[in-house]
């Protein structure tokens, strides 16, 4: 019917004005970058070099385990907090709304700002190790920042903010006509989470978590502002930047981000075939 | 269903519900106003209101979905307002049916047993003989998604019926079917109800389901109750002008009854003193001040030429056919406007003359509030 | 689980008149404890997480304007001056005025080439428009370290980096798309009989679109630009990538200054983080208006 309006072929050039610019500054660098990574700086010879120097180099493989070490943990504790909380508040509690605002609201602020937030409040003398000190938890100041744990809680407030900005919605998409029904014919509170809400939730929560954790595996300025960027947060972007900008050693930088790469996709995989293996569907019943 | 009878499976012990003066705010609102209502063990009682009357908060505070703000439910003389709702024993269909969509209909109706350890063997046989009541015999493995309204309707029946509840509580359970089977399931629940005996509490907005399936009808209209009773006690003798309305009496006439003459009442109206004659009832005496209702049915388009009593002449100003009769509004010379249905297809013209009769035996007295 | 529901205290022993063979109903005291047990302890983590991330804020904001601050619960004094000196020192006001000015640009920049785009992938049905759709999302799901660095390097190798126009045209690259998406809802709820009508009556397509579709759609540009805007103005590792001492957005001046600052005073720094902390609050609440107000419009 639309074809009235627009019968040539000619018509399709106006998808070139968006289609372009993408091709030149997305694909073209996209396919170059890809093909730096077989390439040693300034030469055009075909080489593994880069990813032989990658995989050998403790510098650059430990970057692998550092990250994984850093970001597994947290998004795994981010999902257990978000889903509790977002759990307990669904439906129709008073005051629900406000815990929900108030947990996703460090997404607003964004990575940079939570950072300096987190070392302000969590430093020797913020208001956590003085607080533990005066209600004689701690002897001395527990060192939070500028190291491991600096950029886990930083991982953890946004994560934790990210995952349940979307459960938010994912939960009040189940009926609770269900759970009622369930209870109704005599199941307990947590027989009907297992064997009711879990089965229903549980493929749109792994897929949150997914996202979640391919996110963080990319942490750059947490790992710098709030961690070690030197030792323990030396983490797959950390090291591209440092190629990047310092070294100039772009092609190491790509091969760097490639793995990097790789490893999301991996992980994806992983979750994805964790998810395949229950029930994975609407759960709404039509109102 | 002979069979399912037979094996007397599903013939719960019978419970008398009794509701004390249930109240229940949100807020400053009131869905549900010092409600009072018993229901015998054993008993079909149909909730009958327009959306909105609080008829689901009542179930919910039975079901225990919703703490009353005031008043008590009691089953056999206990009352249970404390009792946690896995706990009550209460087979509920919901309004949606609320069927557990990543289970089959058979783990779907096997739920309740689970949750009751009732072993293998035993929830097997019981299992089966609710696909078979509902007649799903051969869906048991299917998933929810690849079933009918209808089929749907019947697996959440068979769900709720399985564990043997002590009260059935149905919230509009046909509303989401078309028409041919809605009256089907009706007579499916009705046959059902005759075989388990399980007291039943069936709320509707449908007159006619109340009509045909209860026992016992009671009637909300604002969150209060305005009147309990059998259907026929509610169709022949509503008590008020709500009651009558709602189910079907179009015709309101305020006046006053001035005399008895043989029998009946002599009826005026205030304005324009049109006199009536209403059969007379025990209830009402001369001077009380009364509602006349007639339904639109009932009224009579009358030929013979002569003017007596409780006949009057108007013009047809409203024609309205529905398939089996026709509607009409009549305005008199007086102003006053009469819905009339006449069997049929538009028997007569717009703008004709006629003449209405009012049968004094089909004219109901009903209180003024 | 929810608020209307009262915790039920103890086993109530009300006086029970037996039905036929039937046993009165019973409470489980273990369902009720753990119920207890689980409600409590949601409670616990709920109130400890909201403490820690609304005291991080609040010790962001303190500590930016507090006088002197160490140990003590509170700082001894407050004063504006910390913020003065970090919005002269670190010159936020010119950073702030290239951001808009970078951010603007390519915000009406993605909206021009992407209309055309979304009007025909709105109207039309052709083979590969799923697959197209699916292109479009992938600067948006791919991580952007993946084109970022070979972009920063053919940038600096044709002279594009450390530019105004290198640091507008980069935007692009996740402007265009998201705008695409952004815009195809509006569009597609635009009645196409309108341009049937403005087709017959004679009008060219250039006429078209400035007639009558630009027109209807005015409102859903507006709002669209808004978010644009606020996703543009978030854009981080690309810009870090090819950005010059004099050409950098707010953002990636913060995270600089952060970086390497050792020797400032952590009330510099938070106060400098708080002149970016107020841009975004301030962009997210009007990006909630602008989506409550959409939403209406598209009647969602
Ligand atoms: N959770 C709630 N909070 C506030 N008001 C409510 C709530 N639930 C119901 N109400 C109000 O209480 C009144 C009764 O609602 P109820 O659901 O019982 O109506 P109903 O008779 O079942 O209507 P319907 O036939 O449409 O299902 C309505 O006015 C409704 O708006
Ligand atoms: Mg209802």
């Amino acid at each position: 019917m639309n074809q009235e309006v627009f019968t040539r072929k000619r018509d399709y050039l106006l998808l070139l004005p968006s289609l372009l610019p993408l091709l030149l500054l997305f694909v073209y660098p996209l396919l170059k970058g890809f093909v730096m990574t077989f390439q040693e700086p300034g030469s055009t010879a075909v080489t593994l070099s880069n990813y032989i120097e990658f995989f050998t180099n403790a510098k650059y493989y430990d970057t692998i385990w550092r990250t994984l070490y850093l970001v597994v943990p947290a998004a795994i504790l981010e999902l257990f907090l978000a889903f509790g909380i977002t759990y307990f508040i669904r439906g129709k509690m008073k005051g629900g709304g406000l815990i929900a605002g108030l947990t996703i609201f460090p997404l607003t602020l964004g990575s940079i700002i939570i950072d300096m937030a987190v070392i302000a409040f969590f430093k020797p003398t913020g208001w956590f190790n003085t607080t533990m000190i005066n209600i004689g938890i701690l002897d001395e100041p527990f060192t939070l920042v500028y190291n491991y744990w600096g950029a886990f809680i930083a991982l953890i407030i946004l994560g934790v903010a990210f995952i349940a900005s979307n459960l938010v919605g994912m939960m009040d998409s189940i009926d609770p006509n269900l759970e009622k029904a369930a209870r109704t014919l005599g199941a307990s509170h947590w027989v009907t989470f297992k064997r009711v809400f879990w089965p229903l939730i549980r493929s749109n929560v792994l897929t949150v978590f997914a996202l979640n954790l391919i996110m963080q595996i990319g942490v750059y300025s947490t790992a710098v502002i709030v961690g070690n960027p030197a030792s323990e947060t030396r983490t797959f972007v950390v090291v591209a930047f440092e190629e990047a900008m310092r070294n100039f050693n772009y092609n190491m930088a790509n091969t760097v981000a490639i793995v990097m790469g790789v490893t999301q996709l991996l992980v994806l995989a992983i979750v994805f075939a964790i998810r395949k293996r229950g029930f994975v569907g609407s759960a709404s019943t039509f109102k | 269903m002979a069979q399912a009878l037979k094996s007397k499976s599903f013939v719960s012990e019978s419970t008398k519900v009794e509701i004390n003066d249930l109240t229940k705010m949100f807020g400053s609102t009131t869905a549900v106003q010092n409600a009072s209502l018993t229901i015998e063990s054993g008993e079909f009682m149909t909730l009958l209101g327009p959306s909105g009357c609080g008829k689901t908060t009542i179930l919910s505070m039975i079901l225990g979905i919703l703490q009353p703000t005031s008043g008590d439910i009691i089953f056999n003389g206990q009352p249970i307002n404390q009792i946690d709702m896995s706990r009550r024993d209460i087979g509920m269909v919901f309004q949606n049916y609320a069927l557990f969509p990543h289970m089959t209909v058979a783990q779907n109706i096997a739920f309740g047993l689970d949750m009751r350890k009732i072993n293998k063997a035993e929830k097997k046989k019981r299992v089966n003989e609710a696909i078979d009541m509902v007649q799903l015999t051969d869906l048991g493995n299917r998933f929810i998604k690849d079933l009918s309204g209808g089929q749907q309707q019947r697996v959440a029946l068979a769900r709720a019926i399985v564990i043997r509840p002590r009260v059935l509580l149905l919230d509009e359970p046909l509303s989401n079917l078309d028409a041919k089977l809605r009256k089907e399931m009706r007579t499916q629940l009705k046959k059902l109800h005759n075989e388990l005996g399980i007291t039943t509490i069936y709320v509707t907005h449908d007159q006619e389901e109340a009509l045909s399936l209860s026992t016992k009808v009671t009637v909300m209209s604002n969150g209060v109750i305005q009147q309990i009773g059998t259907p026929k006690e509610i169709f022949g003798r509503p008590r008020n002008y709500f009651v009558a309305n709602f189910i079907g009496y179009g015709n309101f006439l305020e006046g006053t009854l001035v005399d008895v003459q043989d029998e009946h009442f002599i009826f005026e109206t205030d304005k324009d003193l049109v006199r009536l004659a209403v059969k007379q009832d025990e209830k009402h005496q001369v001077g009380d001040e009364v509602i006349l209702t007639i339904k639109p049915e009932m009224v009579e388009i009358i030929t013979d030429a002569k003017i007596g009593m409780n006949s009057l002449q108007g013009n047809i100003t409203v024609s309205d056919y529905i398939g089996s009769a026709t509607g009409y509004e009549v305005e008199t010379a007086g102003g006053r406007t009469f819905k009339i249905n006449v069997l049929g297809l538009n028997p007569y013209a717009l703008g004709e003359e006629v003449k209405l009769y009012l049968d004094p035996e089909k004219l109901l007295i009903i209180d003024k509030e | 689980m929810r608020a209307e529901k009262p915790i039920i205290e103890e086993e109530t022993e009300t006086p029970v008149v037996k039905g036929k063979h039937q046993k009165p109903l019973r409470n489980s005291k273990k369902g009720k404890l753990l119920q207890g047990g689980y409600k409590t302890s949601s409670w616990v983590l709920i109130l400890l997480f909201l403490t820690i991330v609304l005291g991080m804020t609040l010790a962001v904001i303190l500590s930016a304007f507090g006088e002197e601050w160490y140990g003590t619960i509170f700082p001894e004094g407050y004063t504006v001056e910390w913020f003065v000196n970090a919005w002269q020192a670190y010159e936020v006001g010119e950073y702030f005025k290239i951001t808009m000015e970078i951010v603007l640009t390519a915000t009406v920049i993605s909206l021009v080439l992407s209309l055309p785009t979304v009007y025909i992938l709105a109207r039309r049905d052709f083979p590969f428009k799923q697959a197209l759709l699916g292109f479009f999302q992938m600067p948006f799901t791919l991580p952007d370290l993946l084109y970022a660095i070979p972009v920063a390097s053919i940038f600096y190798s044709i002279g594009l980096a450390e530019t105004m126009t290198g640091l507008i045209v980069v935007n692009l690259i996740v402007g265009i798309p998201f705008s695409v998406f952004i815009l195809l809802p509006y569009v597609e709820s635009l009645d196409p009989r309108l341009e049937y009508a403005a087709q017959s009556l004679g009008a060219s397509k250039f006429k078209l679109f400035q007639r009558v579709i630009i027109p209807q759609i005015v409102p859903g540009i507006t709002a669209s630009a808004i978010n644009i805007f606020i996703r543009m103005f978030n854009t981080f590792t690309i810009i870090l990538l090819i950005s010059g001492p004099k050409t950098q957005t707010l953002n990636v001046m913060v995270f600089s200054v952060l970086q390497g600052s050792g020797s400032q005073p952590p009330a510099m720094l938070n106060s400098l983080a708080l002149t970016l902390m107020i841009p975004l609050l301030f962009f997210s609440f009007l990006s909630l208006w602008v989506s409550s107000f959409t939403q209406k419009r598209l009647g969602k």
